[in-house]
């Protein structure tokens, strides 16, 4: 069988059809398993309680209702979204320096006690002392009820870091040669050449921290003790597990919350489109080794 | 020359006698102008503890301020979310920073822990000056916190037990008959006739601690009980806790218990319930008011009935008696356990304290409307409970709350009053195992809690027989020396 296209004669088999068909009923399959959950999420935040009630879940809508997000705004949200918005980005910011210095540093070929560094680093990837040891630094430090314990102990993630690392090491040596020929010196190479060309890594590293720190749920219960420090998804964990309580007499409707996880979600949902572009690519970069 | 000797010997006499005085000051710090200076108290209690559950930190900053004036304390709480709360504390004890007050969970397994790792105060002195506790709380109850014959520990709430809640709706709707202390056979036969109805006839959450209520008619005891010479023996391992097995298996198996029970929150169990989806659950006695709002909330209004018991065949029963849960801690290290005390005294003792808990602070938390109680907008929606449920797990008695309730729980308050009174006559047993009799046991307490909750789960969802589960208990009670350890108990 074949087909005239653009000028170019093409033949696509039956086996060929059969196949491209199986491949977007799998990935249509695919698609819907990760939108169907998504989309009972949506529907249910927004329908009535009587719908939930005999409901539980809903996909379809039968009415309705923001009441549950204006719950949310009116519940102290806002403030554990300051909160959660003040240690993201200054987490973020300080994680990205630091990882990008040092994912420099490490990818250069000369750099004395290198694969020291390399193993180093890479070991506190499956070293975990637990928790208690955790406190005890972040205590001894002075950093209990302050948000620095949330963002300085976890500052550099190491998976984060290699790829940072690995990526810088893809980035031909000419190029950085010519800079430093033409007169730039080694900051100058990294602001001026290296950070450009790196775009792509920083973009996806950069949402993989925030995700990370906008996510950060231990942490938060573990260092900081004062509520009013809380960020957002301890105050909205407490609000959905409120109900689970044996004593609690909260309501144990699923509406308010889905409503929770929606709320939870969107900063990400905004933040991705911006950085999904660069996102693929710096991965695949990423992993890469010229 | 002289008059120098005389003016030394002057000088020194003056600084002794001030000395002196100075030994005999009172112990209690003073301000300079003479009002006894606040002594700083860290207090860990979970983030719903802080009026009437509202998690808002102004809010919860609020009910501190207002414990503060009344006990010229300065308190620093730590208030992590309900559900983080036991990872907290142990990270918080672990580390050595124990707080001034803390409150411990399931306090009749676990404070036997806190108290052999010491981290708590024994309060046999403290609570000498404490008639305000003493006057409450039943010495028997008091006797479950203490270890090594010391006390550890005061209860949080009065002791608490679980019912059968049935849905009036359905039993007429389907002929159910059910008395409030039927039968197990009646039971049985009754809530057949919902069975296939498309409704659950009876709900059971996955905490599987909550089998003794269908262990109490057989004349069980789901774990290490007393007999009647007062020797521990092993309950679990006993002809009548099969036959308490075999029963709640054939419930399971003939669709009356709720076929998803091993993935049920008690959330999920309370709403299926007010919602209609199931006939009954088992729940506390002081549920009453709120299953009857709820329902009403989702268009699913009815009254609801209690079961307080189910008799067995030689007529024995009982409730689930989970009698002590919560308690309030003072921390071993504490420099002013006398006023961390009177913290204890002030907000889980006293009406005002009580009522500070259950409802928060006046024109925060609440405003009274003419004579109504009312729950402010900001409040209301950040988890705040405006309810009468609340007081009625704490030990000091309201018969005036000084406003009235919404319309609906003034009308229902007297029958829940009369629930909660039967409830307290339909007990059903509960014993303690003291810590530090048996090294065996409380090394393997929690291995054969586990152990009893797996075989039973594995028994109702048919796996296994209870044959075949007997032979795997049999073989693990070997395997923890549990002979050896009833022996270390009896002894």
């Amino acid at each position: 069988m074949s087909r005239e296209s653009s000028g170019t004669l093409q033949y696509t088999s039956v086996g060929r059809k059969v196949f491209n068909i199986a491949n977007a009923l799998f990935l249509f399959l695919v698609s819907m398993a990760v939108l169907i959950p998504l989309l009972i999420v949506i529907v249910t935040s927004l329908s009535p309680d009587s719908v939930v009630a005999r409901e539980g879940y809903v996909l379809i809508p039968q009415g309705i209702t923001f009441e549950n997000y204006t719950k949310i705004f009116k519940s102290g949200y806002m403030s554990a979204f300051r909160n959660s918005i003040i240690v993201t980005i200054s987490s973020t910011l300080v994680s990205m320096v630091l990882t990008v210095v040092m994912g420099y540093a490490m990818a250069q070929k000369d750099l004395i006690g290198k694969k020291f560094l390399i193993r180093f680093v890479v070991a506190t990837m499956v070293l975990d002392a637990g928790i208690i040891p955790f406190y005890l630094v972040v205590k001894n430090l002075g950093m209990i009820d302050s948000y620095l314990s949330l963002i300085i102990p976890t500052a550099i993630s190491t998976y984060n870091l290699i790829l940072m690392k690995n990526y810088m090491s893809s980035i031909p040596t000419s190029l950085i040669e010519a800079a430093r020929i033409d007169g730039c010196s080694e900051l100058g190479i990294l602001f001026r050449i290296v950070i450009p060309v790196s775009i792509p890594i920083i973009a996806a590293v950069t949402l993989f921290y925030t995700v990370s720190h906008w996510n950060n749920y231990l942490h938060v219960v573990m260092f900081i003790n004062d509520s009013s420090k809380y960020t957002l998804q301890v105050l909205l964990r407490q609000l959905i597990f409120q109900s689970e309580s044996a004593i609690s007499s909260a309501s144990a409707l699923n509406n308010f919350k889905m409503a929770v996880m929606v709320m939870t979600m969107i900063p990400v949902l905004i933040l991705y489109p911006f950085i999904q572009r660069y996102f693929i690519s710096g991965i695949m970069l990423g992993s890469i080794k010229e | 020359m002289l008059f120098g000797r005389r003016l030394s010997a002057l000088l020194l006499c003056s600084v002794m006698s001030v000395s002196l005085l100075a030994g005999c000051q009172n112990d209690k710090k003073t301000s300079e102008d003479g009002a006894e200076e606040r002594v700083k108290l860290t207090f860990c209690m979970s983030q719903t503890g802080w009026g009437g559950e509202a998690v808002d930190p102004e809010l919860m900053k609020e009910v501190e301020k207002y414990i503060e004036e009344k006990t010229n304390t300065d308190l620093e709480i730590i208030a992590p979310p309900q559900s983080s709360y036991n990872d907290k504390l142990n990270v918080l004890l672990t580390s050595g920073e124990i707080p001034d007050i803390f409150v411990v969970r399931k306090a009749m397994d676990n404070i036997q822990v806190m108290a052999s790792r010491g981290y708590t105060m024994p309060m046999d002195d403290l609570i000498k000056n404490a008639p305000e506790i003493t006057s409450l709380v039943d010495p028997e109850y008091l006797d479950y916190l203490k270890v090594n014959g010391s006390l550890q520990a005061v209860p949080m709430y009065v002791p608490m037990s679980k019912i059968i809640w049935l849905r009036k709706d359905f039993m007429d709707q389907y002929g159910v008959n059910l008395s409030e202390t039927p039968t197990t056979q009646e039971f049985y036969n009754e809530m057949k006739k919902l069975a296939g109805k498309g409704i659950t006839p009876f709900t059971f959450p996955k905490f599987l601690d909550n089998l003794p209520f269908f262990f109490n008619p057989f004349g069980a005891y789901y774990g290490i009980g007393v007999d009647k010479d007062g020797k521990y023996y092993d309950g679990f391992n006993t002809p009548e806790a099969r036959e308490a097995l075999s029963y709640v298996a054939k419930l399971y198996k003939d669709k009356i218990w709720d076929q998803e029970f091993l993935t049920n929150e008690n959330a999920t169990i309370r709403e299926k319930l007010f919602s209609g989806k199931a006939a009954s659950t088992i729940d506390y006695f002081n549920r009453y008011i709120y299953f009857v709002n709820e329902s009403e909330k989702v268009n699913a209004t009815t009254e609801f009935v209690p079961i307080y018991e189910l008799k067995g065949p030689n007529g024995q029963g009982g409730n689930l008696n989970e009698a002590i849960q919560d308690v309030i801690c003072i921390s071993s290290k504490s420099k002013h356990p006398e006023k961390a005390m009177e913290v204890i005294k002030y907000y889980f003792y006293s009406q005002e304290g009580v009522k500070l808990r259950c409802l928060g602070v006046e024109d925060k938390h609440y405003t009274i409307e003419n004579g109504y109680i009312k729950p402010m907008e900001k409040a209301l929606n950040s988890g705040y409970k405006c309810d009468v449920n609340q007081f009625l797990l704490y030990y000091p008695k309201f018969t005036d709350y000084g406003f009235k309730w919404d319309e609906s729980t003034e009308k229902l308050l007297p029958r829940q009053m009369e629930l909660v009174e039967e409830a307290n006559k339909h007990l059903g047993p509960k014993y303690l195992i003291p810590g530090g009799k048996s090294d065996l046991y409380d090394k393997n307490l929690s291995a054969y809690k586990k152990k009893i909750d797996e075989i039973s789960s594995k028994i109702i969802l048919g796996t296994i027989t209870v044959d075949e589960g007997y032979e795997e208990y049999e073989a693990f009670w070997k395997s923890i020396k549990g002979d050896q350890m009833l022996e270390q108990l009896n002894n």
